[in-house]
């Protein structure tokens, strides 16, 4: 094995590790495993609860909460600065070992859902490449806010980003202020709706996703960068 | 060749609006066991930090290995071991070690032998494959200094790491460290225990107030004599005269030790006592320890 890709499996394996040990994770897979049960029951009596939504709510929720673990301030940041690794290195690592949990779940969740788009992308590959998005966007939160205020807001991107911004404008009407805000954040962030428009046969809405796993993916290696600048050191010389 | 060269190294914490370190020059070589000695707010963990890459410098240089304190290739080249210590509490020791030597070793047969070493000379094997969540403050020490060992090219960076380890364990690992010295590595040990320090470094720094206050070889220190003069009745007075007799002098717990610098002698000493009128319950001649310079930099008398 090169020494590239013993740091990439020992960086996925990392991150694998702090999700899977760590309550929180096991507790959103239990509601993550609530949301798949209530899909299943609906469909099986025919409701309009869309089961492709509660398998991406549901693969949003454990990727919130898991992807807020491995670059969570104290020690596993500390690891991260400790091993002097190239800048995309850790992220992409961690990430991997994240994807590693929520990637298995979709897979085994979409056949035995019976889910199939009719014009877009495969359901998993879509729900797959989304959770990969809002896992970049919590990892780059983590370091800066805290690991419990990025899980809580990539669990709250999961859970209502179903919502499309039509709607929200629509519910917001009244504080026109808000409104505003809402709109322009619920275009931009990497949210369920999106992936739903995305199976509808609008690959635009992939792209958009597709290029927040990178942004994401950046910021948290911009973020780690951050916590050990160098700053008013003069240049040495003589060397 | 200097391995770790300091230059006017001034640290100052914009927040607390403190310089926690002022103008410290030093440099050390590879082989040397430097240890770092001072009072607690001396700035030996600071000092520690800005060679590791965790603080940034305010003024001066600090040179590690080649490189500017804080780059990539100057982390690489140190192995440091926090106070407190840190690890990942869901993983194990074990994994925590596997996962640093990832990014040293070329080869999976390298990270094992890194692992391997680390484990040795923590004397990690009863406990590296619990959870480091659920490790005693001995335990984490241990586990540090191994994660030290692991991470490090050519400086290891110890911060109060043999603390809290048992005595005998602390003995062989103290052998240990030694030996990674005389292998051609650089180590920097802060500590508060002056006896660990005495026991095992080649040369000490005294901080105090941020500078380096004394900068001596364990070979000095040990060369060098004091006499205890343990003063009976007459008290603070007496103490006080003695110490305005002999100005290398500091106060004891029962008198004053005397340092027997150039041609003074315990004679001298004695007979001083008789022409300050100063009842001398008991002197002992003992060899100079760590706590004299101590003291005496610091300014304590």
């Amino acid at each position: 094995m090169s020494r590239l890709g013993l740091v990439l499996k020992a960086e996925m394996i990392f991150g694998l590790l702090v999700v899977v040990r760590h309550r929180a994770v096991r507790l959103a897979g239990l509601l993550a495993l609530a949301i798949l049960a209530l899909g299943v029951a609906d469909r099986a009596e025919g409701g309009g609860f869309a089961t492709a939504q509660a398998l991406i709510m549901a693969g949003g929720i454990v990727t919130a909460v898991a992807a807020s673990r491995p670059l969570a301030p104290g020690a596993t940041v500390w690891a991260a600065r400790r091993v002097a690794a190239g800048w995309w290195l850790v992220p992409a690592g961690r990430l991997a070992g994240v994807l590693a949990l929520v990637l298995p779940i979709l897979a085994v969740s979409t056949p035995a859902l019976g889910l199939h788009a009719p014009a877009g992308p495969p359901v998993a590959l879509a729900a797959a490449v989304f959770a990969a998005a809002l896992g970049a966007l919590v990892l780059a939160l983590s370091p800066v806010v805290g690991a419990s205020a990025a899980a809580t807001l990539g669990f709250l991107a999961a859970f209502l980003g179903g919502v499309p911004p039509s709607t929200v404008a629509d519910m917001l009407a009244p504080w026109s202020v808000f409104q505003k805000a809402a709109v322009v954040l619920w275009n931009v962030l990497p949210l369920p709706w999106r992936v739903t428009r995305w199976l509808g046969g609008s690959p635009g809405h992939g792209v958009v996703l597709l290029a927040w796993i990178v942004l994401g993916g950046g910021a948290a290696a911009l973020a780690l960068a951050r916590t050990h600048r160098l700053d008013a050191v003069p240049p040495v010389e003589g060397r | 060749m200097s391995v770790v060269v300091c230059d006017g190294v001034t640290k100052v914490y914009r927040r607390a609006r403190r310089a926690a370190l002022v103008q410290c020059s030093f440099a050390a070589e590879p082989g040397e066991i430097l240890g770092l000695v001072g009072p607690n707010g001396a700035g030996k963990s600071t000092l520690l930090g800005l060679l590791a890459g965790e603080l940034a410098v305010s003024a001066g240089t600090a040179v590690v290995d080649g490189h500017r304190a804080g780059t990539r290739e100057a982390r690489r080249a140190a192995g440091y071991a926090a106070d407190p210590p840190l690890a990942p509490p869901e993983l194990t020791g074990m994994e925590w070690l596997t996962y640093l030597a990832s990014h040293r070793a070329r080869s999976p047969r390298e990270r094992l032998a890194l692992v391997r070493e680390a484990v040795e000379l923590g004397e990690l094997e009863d406990f590296a494959s619990r959870r480091t969540g659920a490790y005693s403050r001995g335990m984490m020490q241990r586990l540090a200094l191994g994660a030290a060992r692991v991470t490090a090219g050519t400086v290891l960076l110890l911060d109060e790491v043999l603390n809290g380890i048992d005595p005998l364990v602390q003995r062989r690992v103290r052998g240990r460290v030694a030996a990674l010295a005389r292998g051609g590595r650089l180590i920097i040990l802060a500590s508060h225990d002056l006896g660990t320090v005495e026991r095992l470094a080649t040369r000490v720094l005294v901080l105090c107030r941020g500078r380096v206050a004394a900068d001596v070889s364990t070979a000095d220190l040990v060369s060098a004599r004091v006499v205890e003069i343990a003063v009976t009745g007459s008290g603070v007075g007496a103490v006080r005269r003695l110490l305005d007799r002999f100005p290398s002098a500091t106060r004891t717990e029962t008198g004053v030790a005397v340092p027997l610098e150039r041609a003074l002698t315990v004679e001298h000493v004695l007979a001083a006592c008789g022409e300050l009128r100063i009842a001398v319950g008991a002197s002992r001649v003992r060899y100079r320890a760590l706590e004299d310079i101590l003291v005496a930099a610091d300014g304590d008398r």
